[in-house]
This record gives C-alpha cells, structure tokens and sequence, in this order.
C-alpha cells in the first residue's frame, strides 16, 4: 500500500515537473533543462519528506509541496528567461534578418530573370524594365498573401512584402527616368536599386536586432519576481 | 494572534543574499532559512527560488557548485556568496534600511498597547 502511495507521488511530481519541462525546453539546452528539473525535483522530495514526517501520507506530502512550490508553468517560463542568454541568440536572429533581405534581393532579381525569360520565349524580345517590374511586384504580393495564409511561412510575408513594394517603387522611377530622358540607364537603376534594397534591409533588421539586444538585457537586469 | 503572512515578492534577490553570507546552502536549505529567521511569517512559492537563484548567478553575486559528495540520492546545487555578491548585500540592505525607515516615519513606530 505504502508502495502504491509513493508511487502515486512520484506520478505527481513528475508531471508537474513536465508542466515546467515543457517551458525550459524553448528556450534552454536540453543539459541545462535537465539540471535545472534535477534541482527542483530534490527540493520537491525535500518538502515531501519533511510533510510526511509531520505524518501526511507520501502522495498528499507531495500534493502539499507542489502546492506550495507554485504554479509549474510561471516557475519554468521565469526560468526560461532567465536561464536562456539573449545576446547569441538575438546576434543569430540579427544574422537571420540579414540573410533573409540579401535572400529578398536575390528574389527580387530572380523574379525579373525568370519574366525576362518566358516573356522572350514567348514573344521574341525581352520585356520592357517596367512590364517586369510590375509582374515581379504582383508575384511578390501574391506570395506575401499565401505565406501570410501559411502559419509555417508567416515570419516570411514582411520579407514578400518589401520585394513587391519596392518592385513597385522600381517601376515608378524607370518611368520618371524615361520621363527626363534617362532611359538609356536603366541598367544602372537596377545595379543601384538591388543595393538599396539590401541595405535599407540590413539597416532595418541591424536596427531591430539593437532594439531587441537593448530589451533582452533590461529584461534580464530585472529581478522576474519584480516584474 | 494569528501570524502575518506576508509576502516577499521583490525582496527575495536580496533575502537569498543575506541567508548565503552566513553559510553556503541549496535551494531546499534557502527556504528553509528564510522561514526559519522569519519564524514562518514570510510566505512565497519556494518555486520563485529558482529563477532568483539563476538572476543572482547571471548578475556574479553567487555562485553554483554541484555537491557529488551526497552519500544518499542525487547531487545538490550548493550556492555562495561571491565577493560581488557580499557588495550587492551591503547595497541591498542600506537601500532596504532607508526604505524601512521611511516606512516607520509614516506608521509611526511599534503598535500602542491593547491594539494588537
């Protein structure tokens, strides 16, 4: 019988450190996740026995102690903040941004190429800057709305979304420089306007990888039991 | 009378330094100690221990050695006081002082007899 009580305790201490498990384990190595479910686990046999000795039995002893051990999912998403370091992981999601806008670039080009060609196959003769451009804007708006539809392609639609725009953008200016009798350097547009695309993109996510680093280290100089 | 329950949320950064400059501890002795000199009139989950712990080791003012010398069951975490951490007390307790005294000015010092 007494087997069958602590067995029941040990039940419910393990899935009350599965509840906390389950929070480490986004943000901490699973060594650290380990360590860190050791330690509660001792103090939480350590509450147990010092009830039992008071005379509960094992299972309510240890229903007591995680009771006033707290509630499992604040404990282990506090020591998910705590216990992850921020500045690697906000350096690689910074690294992330920029390979995603010069990959943005690449995209905006390959959109042109790939028009560039069916439109001479189809018609004989490569399409005019501005005809590409716009079909290139249209392609990259209708992805943006697919992966904005596609939860696993989300973080990706702001990406979509800036090629079409400044596709769209590209267009405007070819017409101005044609305009003002510029036609002629086009070519020179295109160069110029992959550039900017890039580093107004990297600038961007460069910026927003500061304000996150900034946010990561005041969250982390504040007590998570103040907050 | 029955006892305050009293909660420690804010000060238990500091309430862990204090409770480690007399000896190092693990987090199940922490707890313990910090009913004990309260005599059970601080309450707080012993679970917020940990991500105090894990603030204090990342700040330097304590430091984490794993115990293996355990003859019975697993190894414990035994924590002390850096000297990093001996300075933070120093600062955390003046502040706490300051407050405390502040405090006192505006409730106007122990409780008048037959009131409590």
């Amino acid at each position: 019988m007494s087997n069958l009580h602590q067995l029941k305790a040990s039940e419910a201490r393990e899935a009350y450190l599965l509840k906390v498990t389950r929070r480490l384990q986004t943000r901490l190595s699973p060594l650290a996740a380990y360590e860190e479910v050791g330690e509660l686990r001792e103090h939480l046999d350590a509450m147990a026995a010092a009830y039992e000795e008071l005379g509960m039995a094992p299972e309510t002893a240890m229903c007591s102690a995680i009771a006033k051990f707290g509630p499992a999912e604040k404990i282990g998403g506090e020591l998910a903040k705590v216990g992850s370091a921020p500045q690697p992981g906000i350096a690689m999601r910074a690294t992330l941004f920029l390979g995603l806008f010069a990959g943005q670039t690449l995209f905006a080009a390959a959109l042109i190429a790939v028009f560039d060609t069916i439109h001479t196959a189809t018609f004989g003769g490569a399409a005019t800057f501005d005809v590409e451009c716009v079909i290139g804007a249209v392609i990259a708006l209708v992805v943006s709305t697919v992966s904005w539809n596609c939860p696993r392609l989300r973080p990706l639609t702001a990406g979509f979304l800036w090629v079409g725009v400044h596709l769209t953008v590209m267009t405007y200016i070819y017409w101005w420089m044609v305009s003002v009798g510029l036609g002629s350097h086009v070519p020179f547009l295109v160069v110029a306007h992959s550039i900017m695309i890039f580093l107004l993109g990297s600038a961007g996510s460069f910026l927003a990888g500061r304000i996150r680093i900034l946010l990561a280290w005041k969250a982390s100089n504040t007590s998570p039991l103040a907050r | 009378m029955s006892k305050p329950n009293l909660q420690i949320s804010g000060n238990l950064l500091g309430l862990v330094l204090a409770v480690l400059e007399d000896a190092p501890m693990h987090g199940y002795g922490i707890a313990r100690e910090i009913e004990k000199r309260s005599a059970d009139a601080l309450s707080f989950g012993e679970g917020a221990l940990y991500p105090a712990l894990r603030t204090l080791e990342k700040n330097g003012h304590i430091e984490g050695v794993w115990d293996t010398s355990v003859e019975k069951g697993p190894a414990r975490k035994v924590y002390r006081l850096t000297a990093e951490g001996t300075k933070e007390l120093a600062r955390v307790r003046e502040a706490w002082y300051e407050y405390s005294r502040s405090i006192d000015k505006v409730m106007g010092g122990l409780p008048k007899a037959g009131m409590a």
